[in-house]
Parts: C-alpha cells; sequence; structure tokens
C-alpha cells in the first residue's frame, strides 16, 4: 500500500466524556469511553470494529467524523488531521451511515429537497452525478425522489442516507450499526450494497457493529474492543479462527448458532436474492 | 421467494385517526372562524353605533324579557349603548390585540427556544434563567410596571402580553430542540457540512413548527384572558376603545340588577377561549399520530 492509499489514520486516540452536566458539582467525574486506539483504513478496505454496547464504538466513530470530542492523540483522514478547525470539504471527507434510517433523514424533508440543499451548499463537489442516477446506484427506483422518510422503508430510507453520503464523494464511509434496525433480508441487501460500493467507488468503509456475523461477512480486518481499548485486531479470518483475547472468544461463543458464513450470503440466512436483482450487488 | 424483495409498501399513518383528528379540528375551528368574521363585519351589519349613548335608553333589559326592545337584542349599558354592537365592535379589538400578543410572544419565544437548544452553552443557560425568572414572576405585576413605564396604550398592552407569553414558547420549543438535535439526521447534516444556522432555520424550525402551531391555540385563550383581566383592572385600552375585558369592567357595577351588561361580554370571552382551547386540543392529537412514529 502507497501512503496515498492510507484512508484513515487513527493513532492513539482517546476521547473522555464528562460524566456530569455542564452545571453539574462533581465536575471530576470523567468517562474514558476511547482509550488510546490505533487503527488504519486505506482505499477499498472494510475495517470493522466491534464490542459490546458502551465498548466506546460510537464515541470513536464521531470522532473519525469529527463531530465529537478528541480528548488525545489523533485523527488523520487523507492526511489532513480532524480538528475543530476543517473547512468544509474537508469535513465531507468522510460521511456517516447510522443506526436508525428513519432518524437519519430529515422528518419534513422530501428525498429530492435533501439532495438538492446538498448540491447547493457543495456545488462543486456533486455534479458527477444526477438524482436519477444516484438513486440507482443504490438500488432506489426515481419515484422516491418525492417521499418523504415516513413514507420509506427502513431498508429504503437506509439507502437513501447511502445515496446522500455518496453524493458527495467521501473517501471514507463511516457506518456505525449500519443494518442493526433492519430485518435479516434488508440487512443483507444493504450489506450487499455495501460490498459493491467498496469495489466500484474504491470506498474505504470503517464498518462498526456488535454482530460478529455481519463484521465476519463484509470485513476484511476487525478490531475488537473493549471498554475503549482494542484487545485484539488482525484479519477478520484470523481473528475468527483462532482468537487470541479470551473476550474475542466470549463474544465468538456467544453467536446464535453455528451458521456457515460467505461473503455471498453475509447475513448467513437462506435468502434467496439474485445478484442481478441487487443493483451495487457486483462489482 | 423473491417475494422478500418486493418494495415494501409504503408506511402509512392512521388514516382513520388522522381523518377523525382533522373532523375535530374542523369543528372547532369553523365556529370560531365564523366568530371571528361576524366581528370583522361589524360595521357592514346593520347595529346601532356602538358608541352612540342614550340616557333614556339606558340598561334596557334583552330584547326578550319584559321591558326590553327588538332594536337593542342583547340590551343597553349604563349610557344607554347597544351591547350586542359593542360585543361585535369589541370583539375586533379582543382578536386584533390577540393576535398581535400571541404574535409579539411567540415569534421571540420560539426564536430563543431553538437557539438556546440548539446552541446549548452559554446561550442556553442565560435564557434559561431568564424564562425562570419570568415564569416566576406576577403577571400583574409585570403589567403594572410595564404600563407605569409606558403609559397605557395598545403597544403596552401588546408588550405586556409578549412579555407574558414568550417564556412558555421558549421553555416547550427549547426542550424540543434539545432532544431533536441529538437526532442522527442532524449528525448527517453536520456531517454533510450544512451550517449550523441552516440547520437551525430550514431543519429545526419546520420540525417544530406542529408544536409551535399547537402552542399558540392553547396560548391564545390565555391571551385573550389576560387581556380582559388588564382592562377589567383598568390596565388594558381605554374608552372609546372596546374590548371584551373593557365590557365586563363596566358591567361590573350594574352587576346586581343589569346582569345583561357584564354577562353577554362574559359569554363571549368564555365562548372564544373554550373554543380556542378545544382547536388547541384538537390540533395536537391531529398532529401527533405522525409524530409518534419516531
Ligand atoms: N456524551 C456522553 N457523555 C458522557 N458519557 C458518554 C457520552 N457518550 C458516551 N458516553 C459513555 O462512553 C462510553 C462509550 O459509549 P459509546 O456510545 O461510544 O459506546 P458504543 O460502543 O457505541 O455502545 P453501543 O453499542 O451501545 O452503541 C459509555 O460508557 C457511555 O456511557
Ligand atoms: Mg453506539
Amino acid at each position: 500500500m502507497t501512503r496515498e492509499r492510507r484512508i484513515l489514520d487513527v493513532d492513539d486516540l482517546t476521547v473522555v466524556h464528562q460524566a456530569g452536566g455542564r452545571w453539574g458539582n462533581r465536575r471530576g467525574d470523567t468517562v474514558a469511553a476511547v482509550d488510546g486506539v490505533s487503527l488504519t483504513v486505506d482505499a477499498g478496505e472494510i475495517i470493522g470494529v466491534v464490542g459490546e454496547s458502551g465498548s466506546g464504538k460510537t464515541s470513536l466513530a464521531m470522532a473519525v467524523a469529527g463531530l465529537g470530542r478528541i480528548s488525545g492523540g489523533t485523527v488523520t483522514v487523507s492526511g489532513v488531521q480532524v480538528s475543530g478547525r476543517l473547512s468544509r470539504a474537508e469535513r465531507t471527507r468522510v460521511q456517516v451511515i447510522l443506526q436508525d434510517p428513519h432518524g437519519s433523514l430529515d422528518p419534513r424533508q422530501t428525498v429530492r429537497r435533501g439532495l438538492r440543499e446538498l448540491r447547493r451548499i457543495h456545488p462543486e463537489r456533486t455534479g458527477w452525478t444526477t438524482d436519477e442516477e444516484l438513486l440507482a446506484k443504490v438500488g432506489l427506483n426515481a419515484d422516491l425522489l418525492d417521499r418523504l422518510p415516513h413514507q420509506v422503508s427502513g431498508g429504503q430510507a437506509q439507502r437513501v442516507a447511502i445515496a446522500r453520503a455518496l453524493l458527495l464523494r467521501p473517501a471514507l464511509l463511516l457506518a456505525d450499526e449500519p443494518t442493526s434496525a433492519l430485518d435479516v433480508s434488508v440487512q443483507a441487501q444493504i450489506l450487499r450494497l455495501l460490498l459493491g460500493l467498496r469495489r466500484s467507488e474504491d470506498l474505504a468503509i470503517l464498518f462498526i457493529s456488535h454482530d460478529l456475523a455481519v463484521v465476519r461477512a463484509v470485513c476484511d480486518r476487525v478490531h475488537v474492543m473493549l471498554r475503549g481499548r482494542v484487545v485484539e485486531h488482525g484479519p477478520t479470518a484470523e481473528v475468527f479462527e483462532r482468537p487470541a483475547h479470551e473476550y474475542t472468544r466470549r463474544l465468538l461463543a456467544a453467536i446464535p448458532g453455528r451458521r456457515p458464513l460467505d461473503p455471498a450470503d453475509p447475513a448467513g440466512r437462506p435468502v434467496q436474492v439474485t445478484t442481478a436483482s441487487v443493483p451495487g450487488g457486483e462489482p | 421467494m423473491t417475494a422478500v424483495l418486493a418494495p415494501r409498501r409504503p408506511a402509512s399513518g392512521r388514516p382513520a385517526t388522522r381523518a377523525r383528528g382533522a373532523g375535530a379540528v374542523l369543528a372547532f375551528g369553523v365556529p370560531l372562524a365564523l366568530i371571528g368574521a361576524v366581528c370583522l363585519a361589524a360595521p357592514l351589519l346593520p347595529l346601532p353605533d356602538p358608541a352612540a349613548q342614550s340616557l333614556s335608553a339606558a340598561l334596557r333589559p334583552p330584547a326578550w324579557l319584559s321591558g326590553g326592545d327588538a332594536a337593542h337584542l342583547l340590551g343597553t349599558d349604563h349610557l344607554g349603548r347597544d351591547v350586542l354592537a359593542r360585543i361585535l365592535y369589541g370583539g375586533r379589538l379582543t382578536f386584533l390585540i390577540a393576535v398581535a400578543g400571541m404574535l409579539a410572544g411567540a415569534v421571540p419565544g420560539t426564536l430563543l427556544g431553538l437557539v438556546s437548544g440548539f446552541y446549548r452553552g452559554t446561550v442556553d443557560a442565560v435564557v434559561s434563567r431568564f424564562v425562570e425568572a419570568q415564569l416566576a414572576l406576577p403577571f400583574i405585576l409585570l403589567a403594572i410596571a410595564v404600563i407605569a413605564g409606558r403609559g397605557r396604550s395598545l403597544s403596552a398592552l401588546v408588550l405586556v402580553l409578549a412579555l407574558f407569553g414568550w417564556a412558555q414558547y421558549a421553555r416547550v420549543i427549547r426542550a424540543e430542540t434539545l432532544s431533536l438535535r441529538e437526532r442522527p439526521f442532524v449528525l448527517g447534516l453536520r456531517c454533510a457540512g450544512v451550517p449550523a444556522p441552516r440547520i437551525l432555520l430550514a431543519h429545526m424550525l419546520p420540525n417544530v413548527a406542529g408544536t409551535v402551531l399547537v402552542l399558540v391555540t392553547l396560548q391564545i385563550g390565555t391571551v385573550i384572558l389576560a387581556e380582559s383581566a388588564l382592562s377589567f383592572l383598568g390596565l388594558g385600552v381605554v374608552s372609546p376603545q372596546i374590548s371584551w375585558g373593557a365590557m365586563l369592567a363596566d358591567g361590573r357595577d350594574q352587576l346586581t340588577h343589569a346582569w345583561w351588561v357584564a354577562a353577554f361580554p362574559g359569554l363571549a370571552i368564555t365562548t372564544v377561549v373554550l373554543l380556542v382551547n378545544l382547536l388547541g386540543d384538537a390540533m395536537r392529537s391531529w398532529l401527533d399520530p405522525k409524530k409518534r412514529r419516531y
């Protein structure tokens, strides 16, 4: 990998949250949500972060997206260090996909108006495609353009969120539990879409989840987080077959049922879909 | 198995509930609009001059009582002025003051609530302290202070009503903005480089608009009552201007022997405030089903 392919470099990142409120009197109480985490993502890679609830995954994601606190260490995206003073263009190099698909869209804004707003703010980045082409890229019909978020399904809403992210041509897509709120068949479609986009758009993806089956299906490398620290990391197959850390072994043991997992069927359940019927599903 | 892939039906609201909600809104909104229209059209109606005095016709009872006069359907006051005409003409000013006072409170209150909920920090701390101070301040004291400083005038009255009303809006809208700003779509917008003022005005404001609308309908009844109370206490509109509260005050001294002078404006206030409050409730349940989705 040449240095230009290095999209994300997180070095010894620490995120400390204030436990009390602004006017709280217990000012000393703090939570180290992220405690000395280092990881890298190169172009075209999907890197997983797994860990149980409260292990600091979202705090890490917010810091990387430039939306959260960075208490120590550095986050570098395409050679530019993330700090409070990023230009608008630099900020859009990382785009987020979040867990709640309906909540990710302004409930009062149609899909078309939302896209138009982004185009108006970033005319130089968004001219590369039309709304219709963009929706086709994420497997949506153009008749969705004039719908409000509550008029589309969860899976469709998540595709719209992905389309909004793609419109800005990000170097890194940050997916924080992107499929946790979706049912299994829809989950598989969204994962296949992300896998396809990684190839067609040469996207780097930081994929955060507590679902090991999903991580195993899509990630090239995986980091296991426990109480703010990465306790184990390595190529996905290696970590899953020979977990070195006790915590990883426990996580793996907790996967319900021993489902055979292969990338063509990321959710590991018998959903019969042809790749042709899932646009973006093939490179 | 391909059925798994069929596009799911767009989630719909509950049409039946929505329709019933709309029915209730109409049931209270239409009579209210009619009352407003009749008051507005008062100069076009065949009514006696509301200011014309006639001591010989003073304190006539309503037309259907003995001693009543068909020319004065709801009777006359102690100066012989027609009560019905005064109610309709007085309604114009009452509505005007209610709407102006409501807007003067709603606009700054909503904006302050949005700004303090969205930016939090120092702005929020300052606004919140003012809200608490305002909610702790007795209304009449506030009114006396303003009117002592500015004299009795319509603008002073609207100022009092604004000072009285803004804190409710600020408090409710701040709370709503606080929860709204934590929703994922706001993170998405910030991440997409949408400037904060634009998020505030183009995304937060439309999302709290429903709440503002409901607050407005609930508040406007309170504003009418507040205006009536002020006029009743002699802090409100000045004769020859007429408002329902002022009429109530005029009728106070005749209550034992000419109840109609105070009773009919009182009835008008009660009816309108009741309708407005019912309308507010209807609007709240009309707008709610959609909100509950999130
Ligand atoms: N804004 C905040 N203020 C105070 N503490 C916080 C804040 N955000 C997170 N925390 C704390 O930091 C720790 C890590 O939280 P975080 O949300 O990053 O975990 P997570 O791995 O994303 O969990 P989940 O899987 O439930 O989403 C938790 O102990 C949490 O209580
Ligand atoms: Mg999280």
